[in-house]
């Protein structure tokens, strides 16, 4: 959830920075129908998206605003100054709105939020009021978006924290805005490790027994805890504790899962994100008390579920840590005493040594913590900056030497650390005790007494002064941070995708330079560098493979993500739909799985909304009460098919049609297939008026899904078969970047066909196995297959090649390529081979181009264009005999 | 104005305004060296300091080392918000905690 609401906070703000650009342009030129338009969908997808997230304040607003905004649309409403200013000041009210809904707000906040909403409704509907609005729209009280989030000043803020507990974020002057790289490392695993969590959650979900996911989840939780604390996230480490607690009571079987526990635990999950993001939008890791409070009741909410034996209330560390310390099994506690001795670097190294006692005393029960600071420079002036002082405490806890030890692990070589227990020697215990000042001596001696960590009160701290061989060896090798984490992140790197992104780009320029080298040598007749510059190719290509290898990710996690949208949508509008998933392990560029999210959830969220039907209806029509929305994978000839299907009501292709012919996208005397009719859903301007919920309506955002899939050079197609259900699938080259050719020649030009298209290459000659049937449709293997002649869809004619004093063709080979179920031939004049192709995108005027997809430099220098093939099977297909005119491109 | 120093009957009292922290602590310290230096009794008014964290504790215990080297009273007027906090954490020794005017260790 956390990484959806954030993307969603993202996608907001892009959006509200395009309505504004849009709305100051529109000032300047009030007619700009394509500024209305992107201004139209910008507002319905806030509303949409905020929909599905549950802000209702934010989604009804926005739905407010959509209706105006559909009224300038349609001409009803001019855009004029005014209209302009106050949707301006509406925009910034998004804004406000996004952040009180995102990151909490209080209560008077939110009413006086809710009180201009309803004003800025008002004006809006009733366009009568200008000054009124004029004035509302300038009012200084009005809080901007800005205001808002510093609405929390860090004062008031610690103020909360102190009220909540005995201790709290205060020491922690630390994590702000600039978080250090370490910490965004934690940030990132922290989100990582709740997806998991969300994911055997809702395993869990279906099969309460599978002990692995449970043990992930413990896992997940423990490490979040440690790894905030360590980072002063405390408040986070602290509910990640009481969370943990909780699981680990699964986990010995003491309690079993079920599904209310289940939506508890994800509740809980979330609620790490919020934290997770509170903290890094705050300027300090304390959290407000609405979410402390939110997160005490989450936990009563678990412990309510069930009765858990053994509570054991907390005493003191009640004042020591937070007030809802959770209960410690008293079987497993251990006793440790533990001297910290920090060096004089600590502070001026970003070390606070109070933050990593603060994280302890959230791990257990410290009973005392003594600050010694016999370090003082009494003769010489102290430097401030200098840490001088040691602290010595008594530790109640379940965690183990190790786990202590490791709490201190970030502060690296300015930290050292000993500890131990009861057990251990006497020897250490009056060794320390020497060490100390009387005053200090007087009060922990009884402590280590009390706790059995000094038999003899008589012996005590007058015996043996010197430390044991022990103990100096311990001293030497305790502080040992990096073998631990260096084991563990073993089996991965994490790299940063831009560094990916340049190491492709090298790996195309080398793939160009070495095609180069190959050239060269041959011009020249150098057999030997010849050979070596052919194994270098061979080298390069696969540097290319593994380059590539790199980005590709599997698709599944994408797909994971839906399974939380359809539950939550399942609560939302009282469905019961179920999301399969299949060929989560198709591997894509990332860039593209990035990119294919957002259309896909758009895909998802239609699927849900107004595919799927209600139980009645689907009762009624004999299908199963519980909806099926499918996600589907796979690879098919260099590409990656997404499939979304549903089995809901479908497309009803007669009122599409008519709504199309409505909006004049079709001329009433068209007659179309139905094929044709759904992929009209895609045609901007196509809505479905009637539906406009806080969910989006089928139709309008169809056509921007179509292009931000088509920007991937990809295409998308709708199958639909009325009450059976809709298909929509996309299909995209797996990676933007470099691909293996096929380069064929025409005239005395090359061109690149990829090569996972291409499906065979036939000589044209007496003996070959083609034979003309018509003029564009011959028979190959006894099957009838379309072709276009390169040479005249490009426009060079036979003539021209010649009187450039090229040499005579000899013979035409056909390059049968393939395009998911179509096939086509390209008839070429010279057939080259295999290239590795580096793919650079044509300039903007050459968007328009058919049968072209983009350029390659190869080794002599010369531009090569790669042939679109989709686009040249769809018009080998439609061509009748006068396909001369389709031929648009004179190239070159 | 990181701190304000006034003399009235005798007492040098000591407001400190702002957050006792590593960035703050040596130019607290310097201005707190010629209060120290007047040899007056000393009353210390924590009640602004919002923050605070090791650098900052290490001052105060310096401030109390050092008046009880020049035999001077220190009393702490305001505890402030942040005083307390840390305390609940850390056990100063009683005597500590009665130069600083704190109510002995629960």
């Amino acid at each position: 959830m956390s990484q959806l609401i954030q993307s969603f906070v993202q996608e907001c703000n892009e959006l509200l920075e395009e309505m504004e650009s849009a709305l100051l342009n529109l000032e300047a030129d009030p007619d700009d129908q394509k500024e209305i338009n992107a201004l139209f969908r910008a507002m319905h997808t806030i509303k949409g998206s905020a929909g599905v997230f549950d802000f209702d304040r934010l989604s009804k607003f926005a739905h407010h605003m959509e209706s105006a905004m559909e009224l300038v649309r349609s001409g009803e409403r001019r855009l004029d100054a005014d209209l302009a200013a106050l949707l301006l000041s509406c925009k910034d009210h998004i804004a406000l709105l996004l952040t009180q809904s995102v990151d909490g707000a209080a209560e008077s906040d939110i009413t006086a939020a809710d009180d201009k909403s309803r004003q800025l409704i008002d004006q809006l509907t009733n366009p009568g009021s200008r000054t009124e609005e004029e004035e509302t729209a300038h009012t200084p009280g009005v809080p901007t978006p800005v205001a808002e989030v510093e609405a929390y000043p860090s004062s008031a803020l610690v103020e909360d924290a102190s009220r909540q507990s005995g201790a709290t974020s205060t020491i922690e002057s630390g994590i702000n805005a600039d978080l250090d790289s370490a910490a965004q490392v934690f940030v990132q695993e922290c989100r990582d490790l709740l997806n998991d969590m969300e994911q055997a959650l809702l395993v869990l979900e279906s099969d309460p027994k599978d002990l692995e996911q449970i043990n992930l989840l413990f896992r997940a939780m423990h490490t979040i805890k440690g790894s905030a604390g360590v980072f002063g996230f405390d408040d986070i480490s602290s509910f990640a504790h009481q969370v943990e607690s909780r699981l680990e009571g699964i986990r010995s079987g003491k309690r079993f899962i079920d599904s209310h526990l289940c939506s508890n635990l994800l509740s809980c999950k979330d609620q790490v994100a919020l934290l997770l993001d509170q903290s890094l939008s705050a300027r300090t890791p304390s959290v407000s008390e609405e979410m402390l409070e939110q997160g005490r009741e989450l936990i009563a909410r678990l412990d309510g579920s069930v009765t858990t034996a053994g509570i054991q209330s907390d005493q003191k560390a009640g004042d020591v840590s937070t007030k809802t310390e959770p209960p410690q099994p008293a079987t497993a506690e251990n006793l440790w005493c533990v001297s910290i001795t920090f060096t004089e670097d600590a502070y001026r190294n970003g070390i606070d040594p109070l933050s990593f006692l603060h994280h302890l005393s959230t791990m257990g029960k410290v009973i005392s913590l003594l600050v010694l600071d016999q370090r003082f420079p009494l003769e010489s002036a102290p430097n401030m900056e200098s840490c001088y002082l040691d602290f010595l405490l008594l530790f109640q806890s379940t965690l183990s030497k190790q786990n202590i030890r490791e709490i201190f692990d970030y502060a690296g070589q300015d930290c050292r650390v000993e500890l131990f227990g009861p057990e251990d020697s006497l020897a250490r215990c009056e060794a320390l005790l020497k060490e100390l000042s009387p005053e200090q001596r007087q009060l922990f001696h009884p402590l280590l007494l009390q706790h059995g960590f000094i038999t003899d009160p008589t012996q005590g701290p007058l015996a043996q002064p010197k430390p044991s061989r022990e103990e100096e060896e311990k001293r030497v090798e305790s502080p040992r941070p990096v073998a631990k984490s260096a084991q563990k992140s073993a089996a991965f790197i994490r790299v940063d995708s831009a560094r990916l992104g340049s190491l492709i780009n090298l790996v195309g320029e080398l793939v160009i330079a070495n095609a180069g080298v190959g050239v060269l040598a041959k011009q020249h007749g150098l057999r030997d560098i010849e050979e070596a510059a052919g194994e270098l190719e061979n080298l390069v290509g696969e540097i290319r493979e593994s380059a590539l290898q790199l980005r590709m990710v599997p698709i599944g996690e994408t797909f994971s993500r839906y399974r939380r949208v359809v539950r939550d949508l399942n609560c939302e509008l009282g469905k019961e739909v179920e999301l399969q998933i299949s060929g989560g392990e198709t591997e894509l560029d990332k860039t593209l799985v990035e990119r294919i999210s957002d259309p896909l959830m758009h895909l998802v969220r239609n699927a849900m909304d107004h595919g799927i039907e209600d139980a009645g209806t689907r009762q009624r029509l004999g299908k199963p009460g519980k909806g099926v929305i499918h996600l589907n994978a796979y690879h098919d000839s260099g590409n990656v098919v997404i499939e979304i299907s549903d089995d809901g009501r479908g497309l009803d292709a007669a009122t599409i049609l008519a709504r199309a012919q409505q909006a004049g996208l079709v001329g009433s005397e068209q007659n179309l297939s139905s094929r044709e009719i759904f992929q009209l859903i895609f045609a901007p301007g196509l809505s479905t008026k009637q539906q406009v919920s806080t969910l989006s309506g089928r139709g309008v955002g169809m056509d921007v899904v179509k292009q931000n899939i088509e920007a991937l050079r990809g295409s998308v197609e709708l199958f639909s078969e009325k009450d059976q259900g809709t298909k929509v699938e996309i299909r995209m080259p797996l990676t933007l970047a470099i691909i293996d050719g096929f380069m064929v020649g025409v005239g005395n030009e090359h061109y690149v066909i990829p090569l996972s298209m291409v499906a065979e290459c036939v000589e044209l000659s007496d003996e070959s196995p083609v034979e003309f049937v018509e003029q564009n449709y011959m028979s190959l293997h006894e099957e009838v297959l379309p072709y276009i002649r390169l040479r005249e869809f490009l426009g060079q004619s036979l003539a021209e090649c010649e009187a450039e004093g090229e040499r005579p063709i000899q013979r035409e080979s056909i390059v049968v390529v393939r395009c998911g179920r179509e096939r086509a031939g390209l008839v070429v004049d010279e057939l080259y081979g295999e290239l590795q192709t580096v793919i650079k995108p044509l300039g903007s005027i050459f968007q328009r181009l058919e049968g072209i997809s983009g350029a390659t430099v190869l080794g002599s220098g010369e531009v090569a264009m790669i042939l679109d093939v989709p686009s040249l099977t769809r018009i080998a297909k439609r061509q009748g005999p006068g396909r001369k005119e389709a031929g648009q491109g004179k190239l070159n | 104005m990181d701190l304000d120093i006034t003399h009235d009957a005798g007492v040098t009292r000591i407001r400190i305004l702002d957050e006792m922290t590593i960035y703050t602590v040596s130019s607290l310290w310097e201005s707190l060296l010629p209060a120290l230096d007047m040899g007056q009794p000393l009353e210390l008014d924590l009640s602004q300091v919002f923050q605070m964290d090791c650098a900052g504790l290490q001052l105060l215990l310096l401030v109390v080392k050092e008046s009880k080297m020049r035999d001077l009273a220190l009393t702490t007027a305001q505890p402030g918000p942040a005083l307390p906090e840390l305390l609940a954490l850390i056990d100063l020794s009683t005597a500590l905690r009665r130069s600083l005017g704190l109510p002995p260790a629960g």
